[in-house]
């Protein structure tokens, strides 16, 4: 699935970075997408949950408001 | 304290060998014997691999004014702790007020971040030269690739360098920028580190700057690509050392915008990502006194980085890991965190039932300026550390500050608060001392293994304090200059490097048998000469910089017709004690002043 994270207020893509997540076998992947590239960022076998446990994935929606999530918020 | 050197700024003032069986070490690029100091004629560094060049054979490429740009690795590059400040003038959002964090960046303490690094495997090895930049658009690393062991480094030139001083020159699009490096995996040829992102804009001046906020991988031995991993903008990386399961390298990453948000990042150096081995969120729970939640970041206590303390043995379970990190309540009090790593599956646990009794942090410490903006995304800084001192554990909380004067006003951002921790519940804090610096601290650095010396940046003067168990930290030593980066070598001399204005700056060593102050005190205040000799006598001693008493030959020269040693002689040379005043022998030959001048010989 793919998704952006915006560089700036306006969220505009010409400004974003653009990323493709996958679910395989359990184990959610991050490709950064760099013209037609994907490159393998992050590999996380389990959905690392705020209370420092670890717990299976549901979803892709999960998984890519979790990333979003790390990279920009709190 | 001893001038050694006079030199061009654009250069490292010392650069030790980190192959400590290697008998030079440069200043300024220039060879001397390790042991004495002493010149050896006609060798320098090779740090230019093409060019006769003095400044690229020497050192740096130009990168403006110390007060804009010191940073780590660029000044000292030595085996043990060294620290830096930046000494800009800027009160806004400016880069130049960040704080170098190479001191405090890596928590393993097997491991620490030096700006000369060796990583070797079987025959090969990578010599790096790491100077990880402050601002955006400024790094430089040099690097010798498969270098002979018993090769010095003014024999062969080096391999490979890169570097950028971009940072004024006009607008630059967003980019990766390189950072300190930690660890090479064993087997595989990468080395892990922790690089910056740019957010695009006049560099230095305006635009996002995101430091310390992704992990980055390089080829080795020679430094021929970099991969960048994912931003976490907002946060800071701390290294954490390798995984005893696998070899690859683990951080901690910390985000500034509240205390409780943590990850431990597990970095997949051989396949090129990463992977989250937790997360920590939680908002922690009121208990005792301490009222969880988040701190107030709009008075007392702003949005600042936290920096967590060396790793050590966990003692509530062998075989373990553990450290603190700063966490600030509601009522913005400092109730730190206590991490366990367990060694055996790499898993974590940050503990948040951490208690303090006696007088909370904000006391003392409740009125810190936060980063300005996110061009001075770093300038801001608490930093806790763990030192020993007769058995008895403590912990310190040092305020830093990047901005110039950004904690003068009050006494509630510049003081160093330290708790005592139980020998049987790690957990259990309590209150034991707090001290009031001088000035802003733009950075501190500990002087000695135990940590019981400490060195405390100002604008304008580098203060010392000794630990004691009575009071804690206590002032015993003011050098007067603004001394940019500081540390020891591995035999625990001490250098300093203090800017002189425009290009030049001052190489001085700082080492604790050389002594800062001398005192001499007359057996009586004042003498009333009616005519006769009057014998009498002056008390001399000489202290170094941890305030102890130090025996060494002090120089005394009477300047004045009115007063003479035994003997007639108008100089002599005394001895000093290391547990007592030494009494010397005057005559009071008339009425009138007269000084005493003492000098020393190193």
């Amino acid at each position: 699935m793919q998704f952006f994270i915006y560089n700036d207020a306006d969220e505009t893509e010409e400004l974003a970075d653009e990323f493709w997540a996958e679910l395989v076998d359990g184990e959610a992947r991050i490709h950064k997408v760099e013209g037609a590239n994907q490159i393998l960022t992050d590999v996380q076998p389990w959905y690392p949950a705020g209370d420092g446990t670890r717990e299976d994935w549901t979803d892709l929606n999960q998984v890519i408001a979790w990333y979003k999530a790390m990279r920009t918020g709190v | 304290m001893p001038k050694i050197k006079d030199a061009n700024r654009n250069c490292i003032a010392v650069l030790e060998d980190p192959r400590t069986a290697r008998s030079q070490m440069y200043f300024y690029g220039d060879a001397v014997t390790k042991s004495s100091l002493s010149p050896v004629f006609g060798k320098h560094a090779h740090f230019s691999s093409s060019s006769e060049n003095f400044i690229d054979n020497h050192g740096r490429v130009d990168i403006g004014d110390y007060d804009n740009w010191v940073g780590d690795g660029r000044t000292l590059a030595l085996n043990k702790e060294t620290a830096s400040m930046n000494w800009s003038t800027d009160t806004g959002d400016s880069v130049s007020n960040n704080i170098p964090p190479g001191n405090f960046a890596s928590m393993d303490p097997d491991r620490k971040w030096s700006g000369s690094q060796i990583y070797s495997e079987n025959s090969t090895s990578m010599l790096l030269l790491n100077a990880p930049g402050i601002g955006p658009g400024v790094y430089e690393n040099k690097w010798w690739t498969n270098l002979n062991s018993s090769t010095e480094l003014s024999e062969i030139a080096i391999t490979g360098s890169n570097a950028s001083n971009t940072h004024n020159t006009g607008y630059h699009n967003n980019q990766n920028l390189p950072g300190p490096l930690y660890h090479k995996m064993a087997g595989q040829n990468y080395v892990s580190g922790v690089g910056h992102h740019y957010g695009g804009g006049v560099m230095g001046f305006n635009g996002s700057t995101y430091r310390f906020s992704q992990l980055m991988r390089i080829n080795y031995p020679n430094w021929t690509a970099t991969n960048y991993g994912t931003r976490r903008d907002y946060c800071f990386f701390q290294f954490l050392g390798p995984s005893t399961q696998d070899e690859r390298p683990l951080y901690l990453v910390t985000d500034y915008r509240n205390d409780r948000t943590h990850y431990i990042v597990r970095h997949n150096v051989d396949t090129n990502n990463e992977t989250v081995l937790h997360t920590f969120n939680t908002v922690p729970s009121a208990s005792g006194n301490n009222q969880g939640g988040d701190r107030d970041d709009t008075t007392a206590l702003d949005d600042q980085h936290k920096a967590s303390s060396t790793i050590e043995d966990d003692p509530s379970s062998s075989g373990n890991k553990a450290w603190y990190t700063p966490y600030f309540d509601t009522n913005n009090n400092y109730f730190p965190f206590y991490f366990q790593w367990n060694k055996t599956n790499d898993t974590f646990t940050r503990n948040e039932d951490v208690t303090v009794s006696g007088t909370l942090s904000s006391t003392h410490l409740n009125s810190c300026h936060g980063v300005r903006g996110s061009t001075a995304g770093f300038n801001s800084v608490i930093y806790n550390e763990r030192h020993d001192h007769n058995s008895v554990k403590y912990i310190t909380v040092f305020p830093l500050e990047g901005v110039y004067q950004g904690n003068d006003t009050g006494t509630g951002g510049r003081t160093m608060v330290t708790y005592s921790i139980s020998s049987s519940d790690p957990k259990a804090l309590t209150f034991h001392s707090a001290e009031t610096a001088d000035l802003t601290i733009r950075n501190v650095i500990f002087l000695n293994d135990t940590k019981t010396l400490l060195g405390v940046f100002h604008h304008g003067k580098f203060c010392i304090y000794t630990f004691n168990g009575t009071n804690g930290w206590e002032k015993t030593a003011t050098i007067p200059h603004s001394l940019v980066s500081v540390g020891r070598d591995a035999a625990d001399r001490i250098f300093g490097v203090a800017d002189q204005g425009g290009t030049y700056s001052t190489l001085h060593l700082i080492t604790a048998t050389v002594p800062v102050t001398v005192t001499i005190t007359p057996a009586s205040t004042t003498y009333d000469y009616s005519g006769s000799n009057i014998n009498s006598t002056v008390a001399v001693s000489a202290y170094g910089i941890g305030g102890t008493r130090i025996a060494t030959t002090v120089n005394l020269t009477i300047s004045g017709d009115t007063m003479e040693f035994s003997g007639g002689a108008k100089t002599t040379s005394v001895t000093t004690s290391t547990s007592q005043d030494t009494n010397v022998s005057i005559v009071v030959t008339g009425a009138g002043i007269s000084e005493i001048l003492a000098n020393i010989d190193i």
